[in-house]
């Protein structure tokens, strides 16, 4: 006959392992007021409310090649015409925060690493990595290893990044000009 | 040699020890960030980092009896470059067994032949020493899938192995679904006790070094649930045989459970359970005579196996 006898005390250890762990504190660069002075000095910023049709949702995800989230970005229109966007992208465990602004033209003309929690990879705050988004339009390829260099040991935080600009692109274009 | 005999008593909590032992180390290290207990995948440390681990593994129940294996592997690993990492580890183990074999005999994996047959055996040992290396040649952020060589030489006072492994990987649903499969063959001696329960004529009576290999079949796959965790299931075939080279097919063992891994900034846990499904396949009279239920026991398997592994980013 044969008995399965099994200690089930030993499940109850991963979740107090977790109960005695503290928890990240997430690296915030800038807040959401930071981050308006930051991009967009001196401009009188406006709140854009934002709804997207299904049509809209998929001329966005194939326009870009990358999934819309379901919390859309929150979204303010400067005095100047441009369009401030504070969105998220999956890290390796947690969201990535960041802040994006896209000109009159449809071009970027900034962008900040808002909050960042993985255990490494923050080399995407580095100002040298972020200006290859500079004057990129919707028309940029935009993808990793192609016109913006891979992170060596950031990659998913770097590609996903990437990816989080050419949605906003492709978003701005399809539901903000 | 590290051995010794602990108390009886030891065995009775000792699946609860060896995973709080994990918890308590988790704080003083870390690893690398395993999705799964057994699967691989082609993520590693970014150059010049380092991470300490502890794995505490838990094989429980063969056919009747007492049965508990206990193995841990302390480790440290470091990243040499952003595609090759290199670890090292010392691997220990404790047993506790007792009539455990289909014959009602104490045996079992890490009982060494000259154990009583009728008595309770227990005893913690270090096993051996390996060094792990890990490289990547595609990254499946970058490439279409991730592919990574994986070599680990071990050895002991009881061991020389050499395992190697190719480890395949593809991302779905923007990198939340993960899909692992790894291919491992494992090439080793190990050195027998001998049974002195056996006539002195017989070959196993006396003390030798057995050769014996292992081709390992292992696939996972793991979505991110929410954020830090992951949930998955895995499934592993393993095969053994008799000789360095294959020589002799001995068993075929199936594996089939599920998986949860937690992750943050600095810390990591995997946990995961391994039932032996029904499915196993016995191909000589010796390990026909160790299977019950279509479920591989003898010097091999356990009817469910708990791995949970944890660690610390410094």
């Amino acid at each position: 006959m044969m008995r399965f006898e099994m200690d089930w005390r030993l499940l109850a250890l991963p979740p107090l392992a977790l109960v005695i762990i503290k928890p990240a504190e997430a690296r915030v660069y800038f807040t959401v007021e930071q981050v308006q002075q930051a991009l967009l000095p001196r401009q009188i910023l406006a709140p854009v409310p934002l709804r997207l049709t299904a049509a809209q949702q998929e001329a966005v995800e194939r326009r870009s090649g990358a999934r819309l989230r379901d919390e859309l970005p929150k979204i303010w229109r400067a005095s100047d015409g441009s369009t401030l966007f504070v969105d998220q992208v999956l890290g390796k465990h947690e969201y990535i925060t960041y802040a994006l602004v896209i000109d009159r033209a449809g071009a970027v003309r900034g962008l900040e690493i808002m909050e960042y929690r993985e255990s490494y990879g923050d080399q995407i705050q580095d100002p040298s990595w972020r200006r290859n988004f500079m004057g990129k339009t919707s028309a940029a390829q935009l993808r990793l290893e192609a016109d913006i260099p891979n992170i060596s040991g950031a990659t998913l935080s770097s590609k996903h990044v990437t990816d989080g600009v050419r949605r906003l692109l492709a978003l701005n274009d399809v539901a903000l000009r | 040699v590290v051995e010794y005999q602990l108390p009886l008593g030891f065995g009775r909590f000792g699946l609860a020890i060896g995973a709080v032992t994990t918890v308590l180390w988790a704080f003083h290290a870390r690893a690398d960030e395993p999705l799964f207990g057994h699967v691989y995948t082609t993520d590693l440390l970014p150059r010049g980092k380092w991470e300490l681990a502890q794995w505490a593994t838990a094989s429980v129940n063969q056919s009747q009896g007492t049965y508990r294996g206990y193995q841990f592997r302390e480790e440290i690993e470091y990243g040499v470059r952003d595609n090759f990492q290199l670890a090292l580890y010392a691997n220990s183990s404790y047993v506790t067994a007792n009539r455990n074999g289909v014959e009602g005999n104490t045996s079992g994996p890490g009982v060494p032949e000259n154990a009583d047959p009728s008595r309770e055996y227990s005893r913690f040992r270090f096993d051996s020493v390996s060094v792990e290396g890990i490289y990547r040649i595609l990254s499946p952020y970058t490439d279409s899938f991730g592919l990574a060589l994986y070599l680990r030489p071990s050895i002991g006072p009881r061991l020389f192995d050499l395992e190697s492994k190719v480890i395949g990987q593809k991302n779905f649903l923007d990198d939340t679904l993960i899909l692992a499969a790894n291919v491992t063959v494992d090439q080793g001696l190990g050195k027998q006790t001998g049974n002195p329960f056996l006539p002195f004529e017989e070959t196993g009576a006396h003390p030798r070094w057995t050769n014996a290999s292992i081709v390992e079949v292992t696939a996972g796959a793991s979505y991110r649930i929410a954020p830090n965790w992951f949930a998955g299931i895995e499934f592993r075939n393993d095969n053994g045989f008799r000789g360095s080279w294959f020589n002799l097919a001995e068993y075929s063992a199936f594996f089939l459970g599920p998986s949860v891994h937690y992750g943050a900034e600095r810390f990591w846990a995997t946990f995961t359970i391994q039932p032996q499904l029904p499915l196993g396949q016995p191909y000589t009279e010796e390990l026909r005579a160790t299977t019950v239920g279509h479920r591989i026991f003898g010097n091999e398997h356990t009817a469910i196996e708990f791995r949970l592994k944890a660690g610390w980013v410094f």
